[in-house]
């Protein structure tokens, strides 16, 4: 492996994890405060964690194991947003509905 | 539902907790300030040389680390059992003597590592003065202590559960955690001279304590203090708890494995340690959005402003420093490069400060709460937002030019050099490293800042306002 392999796994690993997190959480503000235009603001960040993603997918420095398995928890950080906002959601609704 | 005393009382538990507290912020500061020493021998090798080695700065300052954090659980614990299950801890007095024990263990055994600091490489060394054994540098008698410690803390748990006949989900987690907690270290206690078989138990303490147990341990204690901070209804806070054990257990065991990949271990160990490493930060993804919910649904607002501010800070604060930092370096095929460079430290520093230091300074805002104005309808100073704000820059910056520096370790000294020993002399001199090295120990005096404004409203706060309030009843 390269040093500018080396480079771009480190940038674009950094980048897919922490556009996660802002996608959770700018998803999770616009739903909070209904807001749809930060909600769509947030999928910005969707976008830009599936890019970091194919940073690390398209270019041949991992073998196929390795890309199956960032393919596949970019596809889970695509939905955990909107499956973590049902569970809390409905986790509360229940409890108040008590 | 929790029971708390009536206002102004406490169990004999939580006068306890206090005392752990207080050890634990000292214990803070003297991380802190071994960690500015070492910090500074990075930019000037010969200051203390011979007297204070790197070494021995280092190790205070990770040891000092792990000590009050381990103390600031056992109070967070000792604080809110009695509440949870509605009676005095079992075992008070015990507990009283475990705690004074710890205590004079540690006492004893940082002046050993200030006056002695090491010895030849046996049995008296590693039985008396230090294992050597990064992170659980201990002397073997202390060792013991700790499992000692360990087990009466365990027992008081479960004690006082029987006697009050009365075991919820969050403290039938606690049970269980903590016999792994104190199963787990004896781990770091078996010493084999084949150095592949001694890492990979020495990494059974070292990785399943910090990403493991603890992480469920300080699970259990913010449960617990979400249902008196957010007023959280239990059968939310306990499926979360059980929620957040399942995933962090079932990523966080075999992502033990991201240790594995260069000790020697065989093959296997590439593909279960990256599988699991790279899916442990979807349960981190998962703790902002709830965070977002309950800062939302409280509208920022709380009876204790610190401790909500606080609590807020740990779920992002563990997504970055454990998720984001450790992601970017967990790829067996980026760790070949990366580990053991400054970038590991970055990690380290940014992930025990987003996920441990952040909860226990959430408990300790909400105990001096009760024991200061329980009264009061909001808990609140103007000093707490800047040691918030401080310490935050402070951690940042830290753990930035760590990253910068880690970078170039990595690039200069790894992948473009081949790690021989001219490429090592590279990577130190190269500007990259070196400013990243200055301003470490910029952020780290920067932190030391904050820590004294964070430490002198621990002590102020909620007293102005009590003396206003005795003043107010004297008149009456």
């Amino acid at each position: 492996m390269t040093s500018e392999a080396v480079r771009d796994l480190m940038l674009y690993g950094m980048l897919m994890v922490s556009a996660a997190g802002f996608y959770a959480m700018f998803y999770a503000l616009g739903r909070m405060l209904g807001r749809p235009s930060i909600v769509t603001f947030s999928y910005l960040f969707a976008a830009l964690q599936a890019l970091g993603a194919l940073g690390m997918i398209l270019p041949p420095y991992l073998d196929p194991f390795w890309k199956y398995l960032i393919a596949f928890s970019s596809a889970v950080y695509l939905f955990i947003p909107q499956g973590m906002w049902w569970v809390v959601t409905t986790f509360h609704e229940k409890e108040h509905a008590h | 539902m929790t029971q708390a005393l009536p206002q102004g009382k406490l169990y004999e538990s939580q006068k306890l907790a206090l005392w752990y507290f207080w050890v634990a912020l000292a214990l803070f500061g003297a991380q802190v300030l071994f960690g500015l020493l070492a910090a500074w021998q990075y930019l000037d090798p010969n200051f203390l040389y011979g007297k204070l080695n790197f070494m021995t700065n280092r190790m205070l300052h990770v040891n000092a680390m792990i000590v009050w954090l381990l103390l600031g659980f056992m109070g967070g614990v000792y604080w809110f059992l009695p509440m949870e299950l509605g009676r005095e801890v079992v075992g008070i007095r015990l507990a009283r003597f475990a705690f004074f024990t710890l205590i004079a263990a540690v006492g004893i055994v940082v002046l050993v590592y200030l006056l002695v600091q090491y010895g030849p490489g046996n049995a008296f060394t590693l039985w008396f003065i230090t294992e050597g054994r990064e992170y659980i540098e201990a002397p073997r008698w202390a060792d013991f202590g700790i499992v000692a410690v360990m087990a009466i803390f365990l027992y008081n748990v479960v004690a006082t559960a029987l006697k009050a006949q009365r075991i919820t989900g969050v403290v039938a987690v606690l049970m269980f955690d903590l016999v792994a907690l104190a199963g787990l270290y004896m781990a770091g206690m078996h010493y084999t001279p084949n150095i592949s078989m001694d890492q990979y138990f020495w990494w059974w303490v070292v990785h399943l304590w910090v990403e493991a147990t603890w992480e469920v341990l300080v699970g259990s204690i913010m449960a617990m203090a979400l249902m008196h901070l957010l007023g959280t209804p239990r059968r939310i806070v306990e499926t979360w708890l059980y929620l957040e054990v399942a995933l962090v257990f079932g990523t966080g065991i075999l992502g033990l494995g991201h240790h594995y990949f260069w000790i020697g271990t065989p093959e296997y160990w590439l593909g279960l340690g990256g599988f699991f490493s790279a899916l442990e930060p979807i349960p981190l993804v998962a703790m902002v959005v709830h965070a977002v919910y309950d800062a939302g649904m409280h509208r920022m607002q709380t009876v204790n402003q610190p401790a909500l501010f606080w609590a807020i800070a740990q779920a992002f604060g563990n997504f970055i420093g454990a998720g984001v930092w450790g992601f970017m370096q967990t790829l067996p095929q980026i760790n070949l490069y990366s580990h053991g460079t400054q970038l590991a430290a970055s990690h380290g520093h940014l992930a025990f400060f987003g996920a441990y230091v952040t909860a226990i300074l959430t408990v300790i805002y909400m105990a001096l709460h009760q024991v200061r104005r329980p009264d009061l309808p909001r808990f609140d100073s103007r000093l707490w937002k800047w040691a918030f704000v401080l310490m935050i820059i402070g951690i940042f910056g830290m753990s930035a030019a760590m990253t910068i520096a880690g970078f170039t370790q990595t690039m200069v000294e790894r992948a473009i050099g081949g790690s021989t020993w001219q490429a090592y002399i590279d990577a130190q001199q190269h500007p990259w490293f070196q400013n990243g090295m200055v301003w470490r120990f910029a952020f780290g005096v920067f932190f030391l800042v904050s820590y004294l404004v964070l430490l002198w409203d621990l002590v102020t706060i909620g007293k102005g306002e009590a003396k206003a309030a005795k003043g107010v009843g004297a008149h009456d």
